[in-house]
């Protein structure tokens, strides 16, 4: 510590130890908000526009997009009365939530792949969102609803593995015996600066022995505050029948710090969204699609294009462009979930102020591969779902949640979220990015990767028909963003248009690449829209 | 014929703000003054515009719906998917550049996402029943586009750099593509009143830093690629300032 920095009070010490221990500051920050408080709190009820009665005038809703967002806003609309249409440019419903099987086309511009796995229904690969957090409310409110049956998904599984051909000569180390020589170290370090110097004059004695004891445990140091490694990395040898000898990862910090997993993904299940126990449909997340399509499918028109939209205080006009015919179809309200760097190029006559706006918008760069596997050769290394981090653009390796012991499994071979990396993997062909993920593979499971490997499908987003990105941010080509001016920006798209139009999707929520973003955006927009009705402004 | 919303929204981003003001009041009052709430109709457009009109093109909307993603309504161009206009392009220059993808000419070892989106989609046609190019043409506008001959405001650094890139472009771009930006067929020369300033800088680039024009089979593209090498990054930003000047796109 320099001279010119203060020393840290009790509160201070304290708090940045909440904040490095992680469940400390959750606590705090949960405490803070009321338990059951925040933005994602179980609903008291389910979200429900009040039921138009048949003698009032109809009136009209367009939707453009046939995603989660489009659907789950038509789902409520025709619920309570309205008349909804959804105009959709592609040839299939569900936006994003696209699961992969048997047959599955990937229309990436110029670059479509037929999905070849077996003809086995637990063989499938979720292209788009594929696990769902226990806090995603309305959307487990839509499954419960339509009796969409779900089971556990494994984000996280120490036993997976980090690896860089970088760390450890290239040979790939157990997260777990990563993260116990990580927190080892990182107490060790804790450890040696305390005995320094007395950190606070108003830390007592008792306050100092707490803090010895609390990093001591943080890190399973030895008495003396060295660490000499802990059973939570797992065992070299014994452990079970004879005494356990301890795994290492690194005799030295140094090893471990050639590793870009301390960067982020050491917390990643921490995270609100990532955190444990998730979620998935059993059977492919396409489920949640197929059931609302089940309610409203009758008012999908799909092919239809859109080329131009009006919006003016009396209604709204959107002119859409279908095989060789251009119609154009009116409605009170119009909602929009078109990606906000498509609605660029379609004509409209917004008002500047929220033009400008979502021309600052591009799409957002994704890839995920996924490869099917004869044999279940992970299952050989004590892994059952979770996720391997890896240092390469293909970011990481999933093992399927479901159908342990099972013939043959579908893995995640890349899931590749870096936008400049994105390019490396995304200009490639089919085949060339499969041959990338079989390389990355093999270098981490051995030879039983490409020996079991029979057949995959990729996908980049950002090259997908009639959406060209995982969505629309705000940012450069290369995805950089600042977020503070993104906060501004999405609060201005988040404002109906002369009451009547309204921008949806998870692209103008703050929780973009999840469905729950786009169906609370879907909610906020029909209490908006009932308001501006019931107002008699309109 | 009856105007249609689409050509009347179509022509708002071409015209003055008061044109666009006394269209939009036409248009609205038109469509609106019936109801407060209006009804939700279909109306099939029969306008002009309404395109494409010619029975003979061969059509295949998944393919050609995917030109109007990327290159935007009418094919007008759109820079968050830095899609350039087509709207304007003659219909020998599209063809031409479709061949130069196909013929690895352009997008090949191009590691910009959007060069290889295209080089991939024109490869993915079949000449044979897809004529891309007539699609295009289907959308076509204006035959005759040509810079404006007097910039709009500038400011006094914006002048500077205005005359610069003027001098420029009179000395070394107006022999081809002509004294207004017209463009020539006879050298291969694109109008470039046609295209947005950003793409033409892009393309300059491509073509200084061997992207474009760089194989000998591509007698057009070779010619564009000298042109290039003889400019520098001042004179390209002077340029610029040009062309955003007297072009009449985004």
């Amino acid at each position: 510590m320099s001279k010119n920095q203060k020393p840290l009070s009790r509160r201070q010490l304290l708090l940045r130890l909440g904040a490095a221990g992680g469940s400390a500051a959750v606590y705090t920050a949960a405490s803070a908000m009321g338990l059951m408080g925040g933005a994602f709190a179980a609903p008291s009820r389910r979200f429900a526009l009040r039921k138009r009665s048949a003698g009032e005038a109809p009136v009209t809703v367009v939707i453009i997009g046939a995603g989660i967002g489009g659907l789950s806003a038509a789902y409520e609309l025709t619920r309570a009365g309205y008349k909804v249409t959804i105009l959709e440019a592609s040839s299939r419903i569900g936006g994003r939530n696209l699961t992969a099987r048997t047959g599955t086309s990937i229309n990436e511009l110029g670059n479509v792949n037929t999905c070849r796995f077996d003809n086995d229904p637990a063989l499938y690969f979720n292209c788009g969102p594929a696990r769902i957090p226990g806090h995603h409310t309305r959307l487990l409110g839509y499954c419960r609803e339509f009796g969409i049956a779900l089971e556990n998904f494994v984000n996280n599984n120490p036993q997976a593995y980090v690896y860089s051909d970088q760390m450890n000569e290239g040979k790939p180390v157990r997260q777990r015996e990563y993260l116990a020589d990580a927190k080892g170290f990182m107490a060790e370090f804790a450890a040696k600066g305390i005995s320094r110097q007395r950190l606070d004059a108003k830390l007592s004695k008792e306050d100092e022995e707490q803090l010895i004891g609390f990093i001591q445990s943080f890190g399973d140091l030895m008495s003396d505050m060295t660490y000499k490694g802990t059973s939570r990395a797992g065992y070299e040898q014994g452990g079970l029948l004879r005494p356990g000898v301890v795994k290492r990862s690194a005799e030295t910090i140094d090893d471990l710090l050639q590793s870009p997993y301390w960067q982020y993904q050491m917390y990643f299940d921490e995270a609100e969204s990532q955190a444990p126990s998730m979620l998935t449909p059993t059977g492919g997340m396409d489920n949640v699609v197929d059931a609302f399509v089940a309610r409203v499918g009758q008012y999908v028109i799909t092919d239809a294009q859109v080329t131009s939209f009006k919006v003016e205080p009396s209604g709204t006009e959107i002119t859409y462009f279908q095989g060789a015919n251009t119609k154009t179809i009116k409605a009170d309200f119009c909602l929009n979930s078109m990606p906000g760097h498509l609605i660029n190029g379609v004509d409209h006559n917004l008002p500047s102020e929220h033009a400008s706006i979502v021309q600052k918008m591009v799409g957002t760069k994704l890839t995920k591969v996924g490869l099917q596997m004869k044999r279940r050769f992970w299952e050989d290394e004590m892994i059952y779902g979770g996720i391997t981090w890896v240092d390469h653009p293909l970011t990481q390796i999933w093992y399927p949640s479901h159908n342990t012991f099972g013939d043959k499994g579908v893995l995640l071979g890349g899931y590749c979220f870096g936008p400049r990396e994105n390019d490396t993997i995304a200009n490639m062909s089919h085949s060339e990015r499969l041959e990338e993920a079989l390389k990355l593979g093999e270098a981490i499971h051995g030879p039983a990767y490409r020996d079991n490997f029979e057949c995959g499908v990729s996908l980049s987003w950002q090259n997908f028909e009639h959406m060209l990105g995982c969505g629309s941010h705000f940012g450069t080509q290369d995805g950089e963003q600042d977020e503070t001016t993104t906060h501004t920006l999405k609060e201005q798209l988040q404002k109906p248009v002369h009451g009547r139009y309204f921008m949806i999707g998870d692209q103008v929520s703050f929780h973009p690449g999840w469905q729950e973003g786009a169906i609370a955006i879907s909610h906020q927009a029909l209490h908006a829209l009932e308001t501006n009705l019931a107002s008699g402004r309109l | 014929m009856k105007p249609s919303i689409q050509s009347s929204l179509h022509n708002i981003t071409r015209t003055t703000a008061t044109c666009c003001l006394r269209m939009l009041v036409g248009a609205v009052t038109a469509v609106f003054l019936t109801s407060s709430l209006a009804k939700s109709e279909e109306i099939e457009v029969t306008a002009a515009n309404a395109k494409p009109s010619d029975p003979s093109i061969a059509f295949e909307r998944r393919t050609f719906g995917s030109c109007l993603t990327c290159h935007g309504s009418g094919l007008k161009g759109n820079f968050a998917t830095r899609a350039p206009a087509l709207n304007q392009l003659p219909s020998w220059y599209v063809r031409r550049q479709l061949e130069s993808f196909t013929a690895d000419y352009r997008g090949k070892g191009d590691s910009d996402h959007y060069s290889v989106a295209m080089y991939r989609m024109a490869n993915s046609l079949d000449p044979g029943t897809l004529d891309a190019a007539a699609f295009v043409e289907s959308w076509h506008i204006n035959d005759k586009p040509t810079m404006f001959e007097t910039p709009g405001n500038l400011n006094t650094t914006d002048q500077s750099a205005f005359l610069t890139g003027k001098g420029l472009y009179d000395t070394k771009c107006a022999d081809c593509h002509g004294a207004r930006g017209e463009g020539n067929e006879h050298v291969s020369a694109p109008p470039l009143a046609a295209l947005a300033p950003w793409y033409i800088e892009k393309q300059v680039d491509k073509f200084r830093s061997g992207l474009r024009g760089a194989d000998e089979a591509d007698i057009y593209g070779q010619i564009m690629s000298g042109a290039a090498a003889d400019l520098s990054s001042e004179d390209m930003s002077a340029l610029n300032a040009y062309l955003s000047a007297v072009i009449d796109k985004n």
